[in-house]
Formats: C-alpha cells, sequence, structure tokens
C-alpha cells in the first residue's frame, strides 16, 4: 500500500466516522440547500420550490432553493458532486442532465453515476406534441401531421428550447422513427419558443408540460400526442404518441430526481427518500403536480438507480442518431 | 363602457386593506433592492415566492408587480448619486444623472427620474388597460426578420449613443459584439471563446459587465485623483427648475411611449427600452453635445422609458401567457403554482385577477412616487458621506450582488476584470455604453440573422420581403447616413477654412 493510498484510506475513514456523527444530528445544523442547475423561473426551479416547503415542514428545517444555472445544467451538478456528502447539499436533477449530458457533452467533469447518490425519483415530464391550430387549421391529428410532412419534405419546422433540449431529441428522434423530413430551429428558451410557435415561424413543437398547460386549456395550442407512454391525468384526451402516430413503442420523457453527492450516509438517504414519497402521495401535492401535466413517481433509491441506468443507455443512443453534440 | 366598468372591478379589488397593505410592501421592497446594486428583482421574488402560496393569487401578483416596477424606480437613485446602476435598466440614467449630481443638481435628477416614472407608470397602466390584446398581437407579427432588422436598427443607435469620436464609439460596439460572441451558439450547440471555463458557457453576464464598468471603472478613476471634490458644496436646489421641467416633459412622453412599445415585444426589456429613449432624445435634440454633461433629457427619457418597459412586459404574459423574460417566466410559474395559468383566454376568465392587478399597478406608482420624493432630501445625504467609506461600501455591494446572480465567485471576478477594462476605456477616451448595447445587440442580431435564413431556407430576400423588417432596416440605414453625413460636413467645413 502507497503513503498516499493509506492516507486516502485514512482520510476516508475519518470523513465517515464525521458523516456518521453528523447524521443522527442532521438535519438540525443549518438549512439545507437544493441546488438547480437551471434558471430561476425554469421547470425544475418551479418544482423544487413546490418540494422545499413540505419537505421543510416534514424534516423541521429550512430549504434553500439555489440554482447555479449554466452548461445544460452542468454548473449546478458539479457544484454538488464537489459538495461535502453531509445531507446539508442536494441537487434537483433532470434525464438532462445525469442521462443525456453523459452522451450529448464530449466530456463531463464529473461522472453522473459515480459522483452522485440517488435520493428520489420524483416525477416524469412529459413533451406534448403541439401544432397551432391558427397555422395548421387542416391538422387535426398526428396522422394529419405525418401524411402533410411527407407530401412536402423539409417544409415544416419543429421549434426546440435550444440544441440538446429534450424537446429536441424528441423531435429528432419522432422524425427518424416516422421517416419524415422536419427542419430543426433552435430557441433560447421556452419564451422565443413559444413566441415561434404563435407567430407561425416554427410549425410543430415538442414542449414540455409545465408552462402550456393554460394554452391547451385555452385551446391556443392544439396537442397530437404526449411523449408518455400512457395518457396522463391532467390531459385525458391526448394520445400517447405511439397510438396517435402508429408508432409503437415510442416514448420519450424526462424525469426530474433529487441526488445527493457521492458519500452521503445512507440513512440520511433513506430518510429523505422517504419523506419525499410520503409528499408525492399526498392528494394535495399530488393534485398541484398532475394539473402542471406531471406524473408523480415515488420509489426507493434503488429503483431510482436503475431507472437513471437504463436511461443513460437509451439517451446515448438517441442523442448519437440525431446527430445533437455539445463540445 | 366596458374599460370603465373593468377598471371599476379592478379598482374594487386593488383597494381592499389586505391588498394596499401588500402592494405598499411590494412598492417598498422593490425601492430597497432597487438601491442595492445588483440585488434585482430576479432574485428577490423568487426568494418571496414560497411565502405567497399562501395568500390569494391577486394579493400575491400585486406584490410581486410592486417589487419589479418598485425596482425600477429605486435603480436609478444609485446610478444619479454615485454612478452605480442599481438596475441594469438604469444604466443609461448614469451617464447624465450622475453629471447632473456632481454640478449640485442630485435632488433635481432625483425628483425628474421619480416624477418621469410616475408618469409613465401612470400612462403604461392605461395602455395595458386599453390596448393589451391589440398590442399583443402587434408582437405576434415579430419574427427572426424583424427581430434581425429591429437589432440592426439598435446597433446603430449603438454608436449615436456615444458622445466623442465616431470612430472610438463604434470599436467600443465591436468589442461588445466581440464579448458578446463568448458562449455556446444558439443554432449549432458549439462553445465559442469558453477556454474550457465552464462558467463561461453560458457567456458573460449584462450584470457583471455593466458593474464592472460603470461602478467599479468609476472608483478606480476616481481613487487616482490625489484630491477627491467633496459633493457637500454641490448638493443644491432639491427641486428642478422650470427650465429643466421644460425640457424634461417632451422627453419623458416619448420616453413613456418607446417604453410601452419595446415591452410588448418577446425580448423586449426595460434596459433595452431605456438605452433606445436616450439614443433618441440625443438625436433628436438641438444640442446633442450636452449629453454626458448633465442633459436632464438623458435621465427624464429613459427613466420614463424603463418604468413603462417594465410595466408593458406583462402584457405578453398575460394576454398570451408568453413571458416577455426571466422574470415573466418567474411569475408565469407562479401563478401556475397558484392554480391561474396564463393563456390567450385569460382575461375572459380571470377578469376580477386581470383587472384588480393592472389597477394595483396605478396604485402602486402612486404609493412609490410619495415614498420617493419626500425621500430625496435623504437620498442627497449620501453624497456627504466621505469616498473613503462610501467607495469600499460600493464595492462590497457590487460584489455581494454579482455574487448573489449565481453563487459564483468566478463572476465576482470577471466583474472586477470589467472594472480595470472600463478604467481603460474611459483613460482612452471611450464611452463604456456602446459596448455594452453591442453586448446584448449582437448575439441577439446573429441568432435572429441566421434563424431567419434557415427559415426562408436561405433567401436573404426575405428581409426586405417583410413590410416590418424593411422598415426597420430603411430607418436603420437613414440613421447611419444621418450619423456620417454631419461628420461629413464637418470635415468639409474644417477643410474650407484652411483654404
Amino acid at each position: 500500500m502507497t503513503p498516499t493510498r493509506r492516507i486516502l484510506l485514512t482520510a476516508a475513514a475519518l470523513a465517515m466516522a464525521a458523516s456518521g456523527a453528523s447524521a443522527q444530528e442532521w438535519p438540525k445544523e443549518r438549512p439545507i440547500q437544493i441546488i438547480g442547475g437551471f434558471p430561476t423561473g425554469a421547470g425544475t426551479d418551479i418544482f423544487a420550490r413546490l418540494l422545499a416547503e413540505p419537505l421543510g415542514k416534514a424534516l423541521g428545517q429550512t430549504i434553500v432553493v439555489d440554482n447555479r444555472s449554466g452548461a445544460g445544467g452542468n454548473i449546478g451538478s458539479e457544484f454538488v458532486a464537489r459538495a461535502r456528502p453531509d445531507g446539508y447539499t442536494l441537487l434537483i436533477g433532470t434525464a438532462g442532465t445525469h442521462a443525456i449530458n453523459a452522451s450529448l457533452y464530449k466530456s463531463l467533469p464529473f461522472d453522473v453515476v459515480k459522483d452522485f447518490e440517488p435520493v428520489a425519483l420524483l416525477v416524469d415530464v412529459p413533451n406534448v406534441l403541439i401544432v397551432n391550430p391558427k397555422v395548421l387549421p387542416d391538422i387535426k391529428s398526428c396522422a394529419d401531421l405525418l401524411a402533410a410532412a411527407r407530401k412536402e419534405p423539409g417544409k415544416l419546422n419543429y421549434a426546440s428550447t435550444g440544441n440538446g433540449a429534450s424537446g429536441h431529441l424528441a423531435g429528432a428522434q419522432f422524425a427518424q422513427a416516422a421517416n419524415v423530413d422536419i427542419v430543426h430551429v433552435p430557441y433560447r428558451g421556452t419564451p422565443p419558443a413559444m413566441n415561434a410557435m404563435m407567430s407561425g415561424e416554427a410549425q410543430i413543437m415538442f414542449q414540455q408540460s409545465i408552462p402550456i398547460m393554460g394554452q391547451l386549456k385555452a385551446g391556443t395550442f392544439r396537442p397530437l400526442g404526449i411523449t408518455t407512454a400512457a395518457r396522463v391525468a391532467a390531459l385525458p384526451d391526448v394520445p400517447p404518441v405511439a397510438e396517435a402516430c402508429s408508432l409503437p413503442g415510442w416514448e420519450s420523457t424526462t424525469w426530474y430526481a433529487l441526488f445527493a453527492p457521492k458519500g452521503t450516509p445512507s440513512e440520511i438517504v433513506r430518510r429523505l427518500n422517504e419523506e419525499v414519497n410520503k409528499i408525492l402521495r399526498d392528494p394535495e401535492f399530488d393534485r398541484k403536480v398532475k394539473d402542471m401535466g406531471l406524473v408523480p413517481l415515488p420509489s426507493s433509491p434503488e429503483e431510482f438507480r436503475q431507472v437513471q441506468l437504463r436511461d443513460i443507455d437509451k439517451w446515448r443512443d438517441r442523442v448519437r442518431k440525431s446527430g445533437a453534440q455539445v463540445d | 363602457m366596458d374599460l370603465l366598468a373593468n377598471l371599476a372591478l379592478g379598482f374594487s379589488v386593488a383597494v381592499t386593506p389586505t391588498n394596499l397593505l401588500f402592494c405598499l410592501v411590494g412598492a417598498l421592497v422593490g425601492t430597497l433592492i432597487g438601491v442595492l446594486p445588483g440585488i434585482g428583482p430576479l432574485a428577490t421574488i423568487s426568494m418571496l415566492l414560497p411565502l405567497t402560496y399562501h395568500f390569494e393569487p391577486v394579493t400575491a401578483l400585486i406584490m410581486l408587480a410592486g417589487i419589479y416596477y418598485g425596482a425600477q424606480y429605486g435603480g436609478s437613485t444609485t446610478a444619479i448619486l454615485v454612478n452605480l446602476p442599481g438596475e441594469t435598466s438604469s444604466v443609461v440614467t448614469t451617464l447624465d444623472g450622475h453629471q447632473m449630481a456632481r454640478q449640485g443638481r442630485a435632488g433635481a435628477a432625483l425628483a425628474v427620474a421619480a416624477l418621469g416614472s410616475f408618469f409613465a407608470g401612470s400612462v403604461a397602466t392605461l395602455f395595458i388597460a386599453v390596448a393589451s390584446p391589440p398590442l399583443a398581437q402587434l408582437g405576434l407579427q415579430f419574427q427572426a426578420p424583424e427581430y434581425f432588422a429591429l437589432m440592426a436598427l439598435g446597433l446603430v443607435g449603438a454608436i449615436v449613443l456615444a458622445s466623442g469620436a465616431i470612430d472610438k464609439a463604434i470599436g467600443v460596439t465591436v468589442l461588445g459584439l466581440l464579448l458578446g460572441m463568448i458562449g455556446t451558439d444558439v443554432n449549432s450547440g458549439t462553445e465559442r471563446f469558453t477556454f474550457r471555463v465552464p462558467e463561461l458557457s453560458d457567456g458573460i453576464g449584462f450584470v457583471v459587465i455593466a458593474m464592472g464598468l460603470f461602478g467599479v471603472a468609476d472608483i478606480l478613476v476616481n481613487l487616482e485623483k490625489a484630491e477627491l471634490p467633496r459633493m457637500t458644496a454641490f448638493v443644491g436646489r432639491l427641486w428642478p427648475s422650470r427650465e429643466e421641467f421644460r425640457r424634461a416633459a417632451p422627453a419623458a412622453v416619448r420616453g413613456t411611449l418607446l417604453g410601452s412599445l419595446i415591452g410588448v415585444l418577446p425580448g423586449g426589456s426595460a434596459a433595452l427600452a431605456a438605452f433606445s429613449s436616450y439614443a433618441l432624445e440625443k438625436k433628436i435634440a438641438r444640442n446633442p453635445e450636452r449629453f454626458g454633461r448633465g442633459a436632464v433629457e438623458g435621465v427624464a427619457g429613459p427613466e420614463s422609458a424603463n418604468n413603462a418597459g417594465a410595466q408593458a412586459s406583462f402584457i405578453p404574459m398575460l394576454t398570451l401567457g408568453i413571458p416577455a423574460n426571466a422574470l415573466m417566466a418567474l411569475m408565469m410559474g407562479a401563478m401556475q403554482i397558484y392554480g391561474v395559468a396564463p393563456s390567450p383566454r385569460f382575461i375572459a376568465e380571470q377578469p376580477a385577477l386581470f383587472w384588480g392587478v393592472i389597477s394595483s399597478m396605478w396604485i402602486g406608482n402612486l404609493m412609490l412616487l410619495v415614498i420617493n420624493l419626500p425621500l430625496i432630501g435623504l437620498w442627497v445625504q449620501m453624497l456627504r458621506v466621505p469616498y473613503r467609506l462610501l467607495h469600499p461600501t460600493i464595492l462590497l455591494l457590487c460584489c455581494i450582488g454579482v455574487y448573489s446572480l449565481n453563487s459564483s465567485a468566478m463572476e465576482v471576478v470577471f466583474m472586477l476584470a470589467f472594472g480595470v477594462l472600463g478604467y481603460l476605456l474611459l483613460k482612452f477616451g471611450c464611452e463604456p455604453a456602446p459596448l455594452l448595447l453591442g453586448f446584448v445587440l449582437g448575439p441577439l442580431m446573429e441568432e435572429n440573422l441566421r434563424r431567419a435564413l434557415l427559415v426562408s431556407r436561405g433567401d436573404p430576400w426575405v428581409f426586405l420581403h417583410r413590410p416590418i423588417s424593411a422598415a426597420l432596416l430603411a430607418g436603420a440605414a437613414l440613421l447611419l447616413v444621418a450619423v456620417i453625413l454631419p461628420s461629413f460636413r464637418r470635415t468639409r467645413e474644417q477643410a474650407f477654412q484652411e483654404e
């Protein structure tokens, strides 16, 4: 055993002893921070703030949501990967930050699996395939859309909230599976992309459900399909894309989830997981979440890890086929 | 009359004791964070959001809106007094507002800013009430070619913005364009000039540059003066003179109109409105050389424009369900949690909520005027604080403010580096304001140029076939000619004199 190695092991043992002590005290010492990797007002931020209140009450400790946005969520992830594993720093990660980015970015300064403890899966975030009925009045179903796209290849545009965003990948995955030629037009975030859909600059979009629930109710956008495998409670009339577009087995969703830095004591992870699941099963919280078009996913840390590993493989394949890449 | 009935409904909602109280709370908090540099309404609203979950939606929105437009009032205070923009939208207020303070007209500048803001706030409220739906439709006429043309017009305006040599203005604008290129390219996803620094992957923040170039650079310039002039002697009369009123009033009207129009555009912001108003005032002034030396129009116009812009940016969110900027996205998220998601049918479905919030905006603006006018005397006392205390305090507030944006120490370092750059620019006699405009407009212009060509499948004529885009480009060309001609004329006149 080399001296460095011995020092490292001693340090690790000490760290474990220290964290063991803090695990009993946790979470009395100081407020817990949930780090988000996206800007204030983004879906992760809205959801983290919604969760922070009941979770703080259940744990008897204040929870602060702190967004360190940038680089597709990687800045926030890196911060948490390097944070002290004492249960006071958590991350609201997504399938984007912890599955897609692993293949989208050529290199990441952390490992999305090895540097994190999975705490709890939170919600499934569907994308909704939408068109603007004022721009495309004749397209009433996904079959109509496919027919129009096949009639005039390369004519229709699909908007996304950015290169490599889940809506971009869903669009690329859709175009490939249905074998249609539609052109990707990326925007800088949700507001300009929605504006393009309203003005008709882009005609098709896979958009996360949260910001468009009001629009769908008002009929501004026509939902042709939802990217989940089954229908969701808030949009009972919208069929899954697999069914609506006759693409059996097609699905493309992302999730939000809670991660902790690697080495966070297992008692803390368990406790957090239990409290989160209790909140997800609370009828009042459940209603709020479903109103945003989300699907609550109570599960154990182990089940969550399996989902993450499965999705890393799945998205690697999709990212490769879409041709998206970020240096 | 529908409008009167609607406003009556709105006021009946807005004047309940609870709503009045929270309107006042919002306006006060907004003024406070507006005065503190860097701590913007976005951070404040996101921190206060959980508190509002237990309020009625209308009460919560009234308070949050109050914070937003209150911050526009407060932001001008530090801009005028200590050359430090409290909010990004107050950057141009430093140009003439601070000069007025140095000439002993700090009280007048503050009063003009407050009165201009109140006027703009009142008009913008009425504007939202009368013209929301048609205005929102106007916003939808804007696609990539129109945005490109608008940015081209703005960029030419950036050069007009500068006082002094035009070659320096162009140089500084180009530097701003280059700085704007840093970050991830929207169209291809490729990182440019980031040197593998993750903090650069989304580009440099506007606030970081603005605080460095204006706040920090100003302190550096002051430090090298062996004997600092004590401002005490210059406090002067607190109220604007009749002459100042005469110059300020029309500028405030123009600023209000411009601000309302720009605020409606998705992506338009209070900051852009203020910049445009300053450029306009300078262009139409009889003696533009007064600008940058304490012209009262340079305070009245932009201050009215930023307040009108802040309020008008509610229009696309409330009428179309499209947030115009990050702050509106946050508000929309909050509304979703309250269970009142905005959409095109929002006004019809939630009339009490919509008109209540609109009416509260006018009440809030009145409250702000009542709060701010008596405070002017107090604020001006800040000028009596000696520099050895004032400078470290400002520097500290800047650091805290920048750090609070993304909790990033790297960005504080960037801000200090821009402070040094700003110092060098001032030493070389270059105005830093066009740099900032180039920095904001450049990336938008490139993004929309490429998007327009992508959507038109490579046809460059798209910019001229679309009427709004063609008109804006023609405006840019005219402005360019107008800028170049006088300087030609001057050179020619000089040449003639030498003969």
